[in-house]
């Protein structure tokens, strides 16, 4: 690897040579993509420690163990008062410690589990779309358009009800994200650690107090020295990876930006209570001993880990296909991971969670930590269902839409709008707290403005004062120039944008306005092809194909000419009705004013 | 405010400023919600932008008919910024 991409390497990883001269000494000989591997995975799993998820749930479910245990015990009713009360305070105490982390899960789960209704319901209504509903019995219902239209309203109504309680529950889980976040600030694992076990022994010696049964002071012997041991082992990997990063770090004199959060973690040396440090230390701990040169363990490779993980999903979801995509659509994924299902429907192997758009494990407690994206083979089984349906159709009998023109749009953009109420909401008034300048290729920008436009038309085009034609010519011309443009010497297609702008009436734009906003995924996947280079622009062919060269250079002047025709009609259009508004207006002021003279 | 820029909101909230447009001397930004990993998500906003003093504030319009003449101005000047756009094989 040469200096230009080993700096490459270094920045993208956050590590700079803070000692030039100790780092060539030290450099030679060793394969230095290996040694930023290995700080990079010890970084992580240093800054893993302080996500607790794992451990308090664990934690907590063994306290509710330990409760039971004594609560089911006829004879602890007959313990002293005092000692009795001792012990409850104790394990409230105990639990006092996880309450925010606790009350975030909570939070968190509960988020999730509105999300998922809401997802419930738009896959109804997408399933209402297709005419593929089903009843409680697996069969689909057969709905004349009565029939459709009250489910449609019953399904707007659900979907609301299920997106207030999402807005609820988000709010919430942002609230005990910021109450975790906050305790967790200068969080130090070691006392953490040690006032865990102090107060777990206080428990034992609570529990020798009480009046109970042999069997239960079994059971709760092992169980309180199970609690002791997670606490103990709990957070060593990230101590012991700690002192591995720094000796590596020293020896070669690199530094990590990411050196603040590394640093929360505090080692073993600073522990306070001998005792715990002994515990501690006597079992894995190697007291910090500066590692003989670089040998990094072998780990496995991204592709290995998400493997793992994807048989591991087969297992668990087998009534759901998968399958592994060539590469994720981020570095910040390890890879990607397609399901005919949605993410919040799939069971998830232990201790992943979900997450916008894939699945990860990278707070639990694991030495592999992973982050997959999910996506692309449900979209593909849920939104090419007209494709599949369309022979079965009864050519005699109009179909739903015709026969009662608007009304999947308007449950569509009703759903939409819903949709819309998200966690920027209406009527609110937002304070700016940072602004901060965005790095986005002319491309990427173009496509995301042109799905927002989609998305707001698609809000308001239930609204009577939408001028159909102007924003369907409008928003179509942009659409055929980008796809001009994007597919430049490529011969790819997009039907939905081979349109004539005089075929946009007034009548038909609502359609042409929704089909204009269905291309955007299109486009989008366009400019992945040809960003990864599975679409590439054709070479122009030589002498024997002269009359296509020529024909496709009409053709080319011919596409440019009509977006230029395009944009040219778009903005008379908008003059058009600016200046019809602006009357409209005008008649308005006239009539309050002439009524307010009177 | 201006567009290509990330601003945060006081609820932790990032958005992606893409377009602006000035509509009886107010600011609109049509916008795009990022989720937690700082990837655009499905959510599209158009903001209007309020000054007081120094702060900034921005809220969400909702109101269709202001909704439908933004949207005619961010057509257009989308409409311009896309003409102007070099072919793919050149900008990329």
């Amino acid at each position: 690897m040469d200096s230009k991409n080993l700096n490459a390497l270094f920045t993208e990883r956050g590590f700079i040579i803070k000692n030039p001269s100790v780092f060539i000494r030290e450099a030679d000989n060793v394969d230095l993509t290996e040694l930023v591997e290995r700080l990079s995975s010890l970084e992580k799993k240093i800054n893993s420690s302080a996500n607790i998820v794992e451990f308090a749930k664990n934690i907590w479910g063994k306290l509710d163990e330990l409760e039971g245990v004594i609560n089911l015990d006829d004879y602890a009713r007959l313990s002293d008062t005092d000692k009795y009360n001792a012990y409850t305070n104790d394990l409230k105490t105990m639990r006092g410690f996880f309450e925010k982390v606790h009350n975030f899960i909570r939070a968190e789960e509960e988020m999730a589990f509105h999300n998922q209704n809401r997802f419930e319901i738009t896959r109804k209504v997408v399933a209402l779309d297709h005419d593929r509903l089903l009843d409680e019995n697996g069969k689909v219902m057969v709905l004349d358009s009565a029939g459709k239209t009250e489910k449609a309203l019953e399904f707007y109504g659900e979907l609301q009800k299920c997106n207030d309680a999402y807005n609820k529950a988000y709010r919430t889980y942002m609230e005990q994200k910021k109450a975790y976040n906050d305790s967790v600030r200068g969080f130090s694992l070691v006392d953490f650690k040690n006032d865990l076990l102090a107060n777990i022994n206080r428990i034992q010696d609570d529990c020798k107090n009480l009046a109970l049964s042999p069997e239960s002071k079994e059971k709760l012997q092992t169980l309180i020295s199970n609690i002791r041991n997670d606490i103990a082992y709990y957070g060593l990997e990230s101590i012991r990876s700690k002192t591995e990063f720094d000796s590596l770090c020293k020896r070669f004199g690199i530094e990590s930006v990411n050196s603040k959060k590394t640093e929360e973690v505090k080692t073993v040396k600073e522990e306070k209570n001998p005792e715990v440090k002994e515990e501690v230390v006597g079992r894995t701990v190697s007291e910090g001993k500066e590692l003989a040169p670089v040998t990094p363990v072998v780990e496995k490779t991204s592709k290995e880990k998400v493997e793992a993980v994807l048989a591991k999903l087969k297992e668990l979801n087998p009534d759901v296909e998968f399958e592994l995509a060539e590469q994720p659509s981020s570095e910040r994924f390890d890879g990607r991971i397609n399901a005919s299902d949605f993410v919040t429907n799939l069971h998830l192997p232990e201790g992943f969670y979900y997450m916008s758009n894939g699945i990860s494990n990278k707070f639990s407690n694991t030495d592999e930590p992973v982050v997959i994206e999910v996506g692309e083979l449900k979209k593909k089984k849920d939104l090419d269902i007209p494709e599949i349906e369309e022979p079965k159709k009864d050519d005699t009998e109009p179909s739903i839409e015709e026969s009662t023109p608007g009304l999947i749009d308007k449950a569509k953009n009703a759903i939409n709008k819903l949709r819309q109420k998200g966690r920027v909401e209406s009527q609110k008034k937002y304070k700016v707290t940072k602004s901060r300048n965005a790095l986005i290729g002319s491309y990427p920008k173009s496509l995301l403005t042109f799905s927002a436009l989609g998305a707001v038309v698609g809000g308001i085009t239930m609204s009577p004062v939408v001028p159909f034609a102007v924003i369907g010519a409008g928003i179509g011309a942009v659409a055929t120039t980008l796809y001009r443009k994007l597919t430049t010497g490529t011969d790819a297609l997009v039907e939905e944008l081979e349109v004539n702008p005089e075929e946009i009436t007034p009548e038909n734009a609502p359609r042409f306005i929704k089909s204009f906003y269905k291309a955007g995924d299109k486009l989008m996947d366009i400019y992945k092809k040809r960003k990864s280079g599975t679409l590439t622009a054709k070479k122009e062919e030589v002498a024997p194909v002269v009359v296509d060269v020529a024909d496709k250079e009409v053709q080319s002047t011919e596409r440019a000419k009509t977006s230029e025709e395009q944009i040219e009609e778009l903005s008379r259009n908008i003059e058009r009705a600016l200046s019809e508004h602006q009357e409209v207006q005008d008649s308005i002021f006239d009539d309050e004013l002439s009524m307010g003279g009177r | 405010m201006k567009v290509d820029t990330v601003i945060t909101l006081d609820n932790d909230i990032n958005c992606l400023l893409l377009e602006k447009a000035e509509l009886n001397n107010d600011n609109y930004f049509l916008s795009v919600v990022l989720d937690e990993s700082e990837e655009p998500s499905d959510e599209y906003v158009v903001l209007k932008e309020i000054n007081e003093g120094a702060d900034s504030y921005v809220m969400r319009v909702d109101d269709e008919s202001t909704l439908v003449e933004l949207v005619k101005l961010f057509t257009k000047s989308f409409g311009e910024k896309v003409q102007n756009l070099p072919d793919f094989e050149d900008a990329e």
